[in-house]
């Protein structure tokens, strides 16, 4: 016990360390992580009731789960959750831009990407934040739902053009004011040693995060903000999954964005569970709970919606 | 002006945990904080412990949490960090055990510092003339950052990673590594990547920029382990 209540006090003391943006954009990048992988593990078991609720003879299943969802609390909980989501990306977006041009680590310039992720984030999130509180407005306080159903066309259009364009900007404005101009250091080459499990892990880090801000934002950006909680519901999804294409990018989504909250766990039992022993039994469960999440997903992904006799 | 040192006192002796302590001083706005603990030690509590040797930012010895942050108390002046009646806040550097009050035990700092290999290693025979190997002066500008470490732990102490697990390596060790990696005359570059390819060494680190912060001597930290990062990913040493 005194082993945990010491890492408990080095943990708070830690995050009492008078750090300047680089330290609140760690804890914010963690925290954002870590609030969104919580909501994709549920998100993914309860979508797959689509399939395995008629299975299981629960065919309402789904729709308990959505009603769950409608809830004023859980409304907040979403809109909260798209702030996460988009500081997570265009902060993990910083963060890979640095890593590639080291010398871009510098202090001014990590100072100023701070703020601009910040002002960014605020920026995008301040219009879905609009456009989902006005529903939860209307549906939870004034209780008077608009009659017009959302039109899933327009918004996936809208999604799907305006979201590549962001990733884009957002891109060069990250670019801008950065040391673009200034040489990298010229030097020599030697042979790289070997990779290990963590080089690799690294890379796909990297890698996946690039391709998740496009995959996961047009995801949120047409199921969360522009059609609704309200809106969604078995027929929804059957009509997406209807599309060849829409099965395949939730495959995609879910295995790379499942992959890399699970590596990003990780790296959290990795920094905080020091003792050999427990480190490696969670990790175990770690690969064991992404197993399991991952295949209930895939297998609801590909089964589709199934509908009760 | 009058101002008041909260210091995190604790002695292993005597008690269970640490506690706080205040003491008043009277400084020049000009002077170090170093001068202010100095008045605490001669004048006020003699048990009060500390370490501190050439008192000119050099040697290193002195880094401690000032105000919640890592600096160097012989570089810190008072002016800088409190007005006159207010209070500065002293603790020992975080992640290391503290032998007695700001005196922490650097063993493990300084082991992963011999695990880079700090010094040049080249058994090839020398220069026609036999004397030393010359170096344009690109090659030494090339890693002019790292030479500047003075190995006062402010950094590798400044670290999320490194006070949840001590056995990773730390921003100070990766410096060090980083001066020799990107020295054109060392011959183990293959080796002291070895060392931080491994599961403790620079993928530990999560780029939280503390350490670049904390540097009293203005090393840029994590563009050197974002370079060290990069040469392991994709072996361009440059």
């Amino acid at each position: 016990m005194t082993a945990i209540g010491a890492t408990m006090s080095l943990f708070v003391e830690g995050l009492l360390y008078r750090g300047r943006e680089g330290h609140l954009s760690y804890i914010g990048h963690r925290l954002a992580g870590l609030g969104t992988l919580l909501f994709l593990a549920i998100h993914i078991v309860d979508t797959s009731s689509v399939y395995f609720g008629a299975l299981l003879g629960v065919p309402e299943m789904y729709s308990h789960a959505i009603d769950i969802y409608r809830s004023p609390l859980f409304m907040v909980g979403e809109i909260v959750l798209v702030a996460a989501v988009i500081y997570h990306g265009i902060n993990g977006l910083k963060i890979i831009l640095h890593d590639t041009f080291p010398h871009w680590w510098n202090k001014g310039f990590e100072r100023q990407s701070f703020w601009k992720v910040v002002a960014m984030t605020l920026l995008l999130w301040a219009p879905a934040a609009y456009l989902m509180g006005r529903s939860l407005y209307l549906h939870s306080i004034c209780r008077c739902p608009p009659v017009e159903t959302a039109d899933v066309t327009a918004s996936t259009n809208f999604a799907v053009t305006a979201i590549p364009l962001l990733f884009f900007a957002i891109l060069a404005v990250l670019i801008v004011g950065g040391k673009l101009l200034a040489p990298a250091p010229a030097g020599r080459r030697v042979a790289a040693p070997p990779k290990t499990l963590d080089t690799h892990i690294w890379q796909f880090m990297r890698w996946s995060g690039v391709l998740l801000i496009p995959l996961v934002w047009i995801h949120v950006a047409i199921q969360d903000v522009l059609v609704g909680v309200h809106a969604i519901d078995l027929d929804f999804v059957a009509l997406r999954w209807a599309t060849l294409g829409w099965r395949l990018y939730d495959i995609a989504l879910l295995g790379f964005a499942f992959g890399h909250a699970i590596l990003g766990l990780r790296n959290v039992t990795n920094d905080y569970l020091a003792n050999p022993v427990w480190n490696r039994r969670v990790k175990w469960l770690l690969i064991i709970g992404w197993l399991v999440i991952t295949a209930i997903g895939a297998v609801a992904i590909v089964g589709g919606v199934m509908r009760p006799e | 002006m009058k101002v008041t040192l909260k210091i995190k006192r604790f002695n292993p002796e005597a008690d269970q945990k640490p506690h706080w302590e205040s003491y008043p001083v009277e400084v020049e706005p000009t002077e170090r904080l170093l001068d202010a603990l100095h008045q605490v030690k001669w004048f006020q509590d003699g048990t009060l412990a500390l370490r501190r040797s050439c008192a000119h930012g050099i040697c290193g010895s002195d880094t401690m949490r000032i105000n919640g942050g890592n600096r160097l108390a012989c570089k810190v002046l008072m002016q800088d960090i409190v007005k006159d009646g207010g209070t500065v806040t002293v603790e020992p550097m975080l992640g290391l055990k503290v032998i007695k009050d700001l005196i922490v035990d650097l063993e493990p700092f300084f082991a992963h510092y011999r695990s880079v290999m700090p010094y040049v290693v080249n058994d090839e025979a020398l220069p026609e003339d036999g004397r030393e190997r010359l170096q344009s002066p690109e090659a030494r500008e090339r890693f002019d950052q790292g030479t500047k470490c003075i190995l006062c732990a402010a950094c590798t102490t400044a670290c999320p990673s490194f006070w949840s697990n001590s056995t990773y390596v730390g921003p100070a060790a990766i410096v060090q590594a980083h001066r020799f990696i990107f020295d054109d005359r060392d011959r183990a570059t293959d080796e002291r990547l070895a060392v931080l390819n491994e599961q403790f060494g620079v993928w530990r680190c999560r780029t939280v920029f503390n350490c670049t912060e904390a540097c009293p001597r203005d090393i840029p930290v994590t563009q050197l382990i974002g370079e060290v990062k990069r040469a392991l990913a994709t072996g361009r040493v440059e």
